[in-house]
């Protein structure tokens, strides 16, 4: 068989099979007859290992026919011919995509097979696996794009999946409340990347990345923008990235985050999700090379994010807190490598950290008990090497309370941007209900049954938790 | 123009209107309800055939063969078009799930005859051309929930004052229009207008602007909107639903305004419309009751709609029509899911968490789902209805599309704030067994089909929003459907008074390109000009010029 006919057949394979998993599980819970845990867990291990071989055969043909890059075409979702209106079903197999679908599948399937144990007989057991596939989806999906429309499709599903897994434990306030936020900083974000495939679309009419930085394969590929074009573009989709990748300043999701059950914290906070933002500059980083301004606002908001994170993750004081603070200082230096335009070093630094972190977030669960289980041994409270704390300097004090308060970061979003929003919007409400009441007080409608919006107290939608 | 197979719209009508009388005799609630699934349900098949016999004729414009005979006064014809043929199976599929999920405990407070008159008054609308028809159809639906609210003692005066606003600029609107001196040319110097973008300073100009007004206030624009939060929190929400999900008022706009309105109108259209929707957005983060959530998400909805119309590009048009039905579908899941909860728990308050996620997980579902449908996510119906409208609005007028997508972060921010509200946060324990019935789990099945299988094979529906939106933009079906020559001899009397203002010499040297311009220029003023002079209306017959035209574009 020709190369021209596997990788289709490859690619459609990689992207079908989480898709097909998301209605093998989510169907028969809509219909109130969801599977057992036994055949939820075989079928995820049966996808997340044939995805992981189909993308490794792919990276071996391409290797033995010295193939650094192969454009797949699945078809269109649709299109509108007479406007040259076309959402094609690209995608793009080269270094980038299949090195970060490879790792999504080892690690998806390694997380898998932890959470099957650690979630067994929870009652969400389904409902983890169906946003965990849906999850995989999205972020195959991404990786594989080959078109700026296909990967925002697969960013959103990852964006759902995230937000609802980090609610997971719905019956609880602070997963709820944490939830909301991440996925209020995710929209805006995906407003920015919306906004900015749009735009790209205005300018050059399409929004394919084969055409769009043509010529060489990634990484050495030269964008077709003008560096005004690349600005605009490049700015929006840095700010996408920045609420996915938790870069300063929508750094305050990220503990958040880990109010969700450990392997999704492992999963998408350690591993996969925080690292998408950084896969987006890195696809894109031709585009982002055009524009030496770009290039610095990256390397500044990388390091920023670097030098904040590497602070607060030595003053957390509970386990998860502190690797998604140490994760997200390896996310900035990652994004100060694609700033200065070392691509093959960032993703190599990707790769390896996912690695490393998903392990640590995995053993975090353990650690804990392993400890107690040292301490009841021993007949006491081992003694530790190092400690934390204020050594006496009034600097350090300032430091090690803005560590702690996370640099203000949450404070300053809502004194700023969310406090002003929500309370000009709830002065309009106030408005509106006085004039309701106003044309109330004129008819001759009784006050019963008419539920007393005014005496409510406004939706604190960001409150922070007690 | 052909004829269906049967005048499926009339046979609608009637059956709506002899299910409303039977209804009247039904004592017993639960008698009422399963008679009116019935009617609602036939309705629908109905609805459906008119569709599919449309699609197999494969024309731009039906007519049926009967239409609506007022005795001793006119016959007014019924046609389906391109924009309509989808829309109907929508409103019959709205008023059927709706009295389909109705739970047993609402039986008594819906009023099932109110909604099936509702529904016959909305077919008519949409098969109606007739001006002075839909205006009358729309102010008919309009003060029939001011009735509502009356009847059922609840605030109506802020609903009453602004559709009493509403009827009057538009019955001033259409009548100074009508009335105006130009009467003959208005609408032909109001195309002048429209290509060069100048303001109207006639009568005719006037009479549009109190048209446009009025039609605004029931659309809901920004500050002419408080009457959608009263009617959502004081109405039952059946008859909320019917009320704004077909959005009559962007239909009466599409027929009436958008053939006529110069550029300057569609730009401060086009304002109103993104005020209205970042404000709508913004207020729904902010609601204390889901109806009124679920009342300012609607709004913002539809100020996606007007927006998208306003722009009269090809894309935007498309993702307009879309978003008009996918928006409609979306919320549909959304209040039948709201009404299903306040059925076991009673008014509702966003103010505190309910944690019901385990006690009506169905329920959870379908408010999920359409919710995120209804803001575009990926793979449902609404995604590819905002894709093409964002597209569409920032081809042209880039910051208007950027404020259409932070509208639609805005819009899925407040979806899961309040999902979270009603379904997380705590558990609710209730001795009472509050699942999901039959009927309900039956109405999620079909509207999250329909939301999933919409929106991953979309290319139908968005080929058939594109051929609608490519309909209006060429205004022929359009102003050709208002037109109703009595005989081929108006028609050719009144393309002769056109053609003489042409000049023969300066037309024949002018390019081909200019040529093609000048025709189609000549062929929209004729359609209006003979729409004008004639006052009696028939059903047309196909025209030797429409026959000629026809030809020459296959040519």
């Amino acid at each position: 068989m020709t190369m021209e006919f596997m990788m289709p057949l490859i690619g459609a394979a990689m992207l079908g099979l989480p898709a097909i998993l998301i209605l093998w599980i989510g169907l028969p819970m809509l219909l109130q007859h969801p599977w057992s845990e036994q055949i939820v867990s075989r079928s995820v291990f049966l996808v997340v290992w044939l995805g992981l071989g189909l993308s490794c055969l792919a990276a071996t043909i391409m290797i033995a026919t010295g193939t650094t890059q192969s454009n797949v075409s699945l078809g269109s979702w649709y299109s509108i011919p007479s406007v040259e209106l076309d959402f094609k079903l690209d995608l793009i197999l080269d270094g980038l995509s299949l090195t970060f679908v490879i790792m999504s599948f080892v690690l998806c399937g390694t997380i898998s097979a932890f959470a099957t144990k650690y979630l067994h007989k929870e009652l969400g057991f389904q409902r983890f696996f169906l946003l965990f596939a849906m999850f995989l989806t999205g972020i195959v999906m991404a990786a594989l794009a080959g078109t700026i429309e296909l990967l925002f499709v697969g960013w959103e599903l990852v964006g759902l999946s995230s937000a609802l897994l980090v609610a997971f434990f719905h019956e609880r306030l602070g997963p709820v409340k944490n939830g909301l936020r991440v996925w209020a900083v995710y929209r805006v974000a995906d407003a920015a990347f919306l906004a900015a495939a749009a735009t790209m679309h205005h300018m050059v009419g399409h929004g394919d990345f084969a055409a769009l930085m043509p010529g060489e394969t990634w990484p050495n590929a030269v964008s077709v923008l003008t560096q005004e074009q690349a600005i605009w573009v490049g700015l929006l989709l840095l700010l996408a990235a920045m609420g996915k990748s938790a870069l300063v300043p929508f750094s305050g999701w990220l503990p958040r985050a880990m109010e969700g059950p450990t392997p999704s914290s492992a999963i998408f906070y350690g591993a996969l999700s925080v690292h998408l933002g950084a896969y987006l500059l890195l696809r894109i980083s031709p585009i982002l090379q055009q524009s030496t301004l770009v290039c610095l606002v990256i390397i500044g908001v990388g390091a920023t994010t670097a030098l904040f994170a590497a602070i607060t993750a030595r003053v957390q004081s509970d386990i998860k807190s502190a690797l998604s603070f140490a994760s997200l200082t390896q996310v900035g230096l990652i994004v100060i490598e694609i700033g200065l335009g070392w691509e093959l070093v960032a993703l190599i630094h990707i790769v390896g950290h996912a690695c490393f972190r998903t392990l640590q977030l995995l053993r975090a669960p353990t650690l804990l008990h392993d400890y107690h289980t040292l301490e009841n041994a021993v007949g006491g409270h081992l003694t530790h090497l190092s400690k934390h704390g204020i050594s006496g300097s009034s600097g350090s004090a300032v430091l090690y309370r803005w560590g702690l308060e996370r640099g203000y970061l949450d404070f300053a979003l809502n004194r700023f941007f969310v406090n002003p929003v929500l309370g000009f919007f709830r002065r309009c409400h106030r408005v509106e209900q006085a004039w309701a009441n106003w044309c109330r007080s004129g008819s001759r409608a009784t006050s019963e049954g008419i539920p007393s919006t005014t005496t409510s107290a406004p939706v604190d939608l960001f409150e922070e938790l007690p | 123009m052909s004829s269906l197979l049967l005048p499926w719209m009339t046979l609608s009508i009637l059956i709506a209107v002899g299910g409303a009388i039977s209804l009247r005799l039904v004592q017993s609630p639960d008698k009422a309800r399963n008679v009116a699934v019935l009617v609602t349900g036939g309705i629908f098949i109905v609805a459906m055939a008119a569709t599919i016999d449309f699609y197999q004729l494969s024309q731009a414009n039906v007519a049926e063969k009967w239409g609506i005979k007022i005795p001793g006064l006119v016959v007014l014809p019924l046609s389906l078009d391109r924009l309509t043929a989808l829309i109907l199976p929508f409103v019959a599929l709205l008023v059927f799930l709706t009295v389909l999920a109705t739970p047993r405990t609402k039986l008594r407070r819906v009023p099932f005859s109110g909604l099936l008159v509702s529904e016959a008054i909305l077919f008519f609308l949409y098969g109606s051309r007739d001006p002075w028809v839909l205006i009358t159809l729309l102010s008919l639906l309009s003060l029939q929930a001011v009735f509502e609210l009356h009847n059922r003692r609840k605030p109506w005066r802020n609903m009453a004052g602004h559709m009493l606003a509403h009827v009057v600029l538009l019955v001033m609107g259409w009548s100074l229009i009508c009335v105006s001196p130009d009467y003959a040319a208005g609408f032909l110097q109001v195309f002048e207008a429209n290509s060069s973008a100048e303001p109207l300073s006639s009568i005719a100009g006037w009479g549009l602007s109190l048209l446009l007004l009025g039609l605004l206030i029931r659309v809901g624009i920004f500050p002419f909107h408080t009457w959608i939060g009263e009617l959502g929190e004081h109405a039952s929400l059946a008859t909320t639903l019917v009320f704004l999900l077909p959005m009559p008022s962007i239909y009466v706009l599409v027929r009436l305004v958008l053939p006529i309105a110069p550029s300057v109108v569609w730009d401060i259209s086009m304002l109103a419309a993104l005020l209205t929707a970042v404000y709508a957005s913004g207020m729904s983060l902010v609601q204390t009751q889901p109806r009124r959530y679920f009342c300012y998400s609607f709004l913002s909805h539809s100020a996606l709609v007007l927006a998208g119309l306003s722009t009269r590009e090809p894309i935007s048009l498309s993702g307009s029509l879309a978003v008009w039905l996918s928006a409609g579908v979306s919320l549909t899941g959304v209040g039948l899911s709201l009404r299903s909860l306040e059925a076991r728990m009673g008014q509702l308050s966003l103010t505190r968490f309910h944690g019901l996620f385990e006690q009506v997980p169905i329920l959870a579902v379908m408010f999920l789902v359409s919710g995120l449908a209804a803001v575009g996510f990926p793979g449902t119906i609404g995604f590819v209805a905002e894709e093409l409208l964002i597209e569409g609005v920032i081809h042209a007028r880039l910051l208007a599309g950027v404020l259409l997508a932070l509208v639609a972060a805005l819009n899925s921010i407040a979806v899961l704030q309040v999902y979270f509200r009603l379904f997380g946060g705590t558990q609710h324990r209730t001795s009472v067994m509050l699942h999901a019935q039959g009927a309900e789990r039956w109405v999620t099945l079909i509207l999250v089909l329909l939301v999933f299988g919409t929106g991953l094979f979309p290319q139908p529906f968005i080929s058939s929003r594109f051929r609608a939106a490519d309909d209006l933009l060429q205004n022929e079906s359009n102003v050709e459907s208002q037109v109703n020559f009595p005989n081929e001899h108006g028609f050719i009397e009144a393309i002769t008074e056109v053609v003489k203002e042409q000049s023969e010499t300066e037309f024949e040297a002018e390019s081909p390109a200019k040529k093609t311009v000048l025709l189609t220029e000549i062929k929209r003023a004729c359609f209006v000009r003979a729409a004008l002079l004639e006052s009696s209306f028939r059903p047309p017959a196909q025209s030797a010029y429409t026959r000629t035209c026809s030809r020459d574009e296959d040519h």
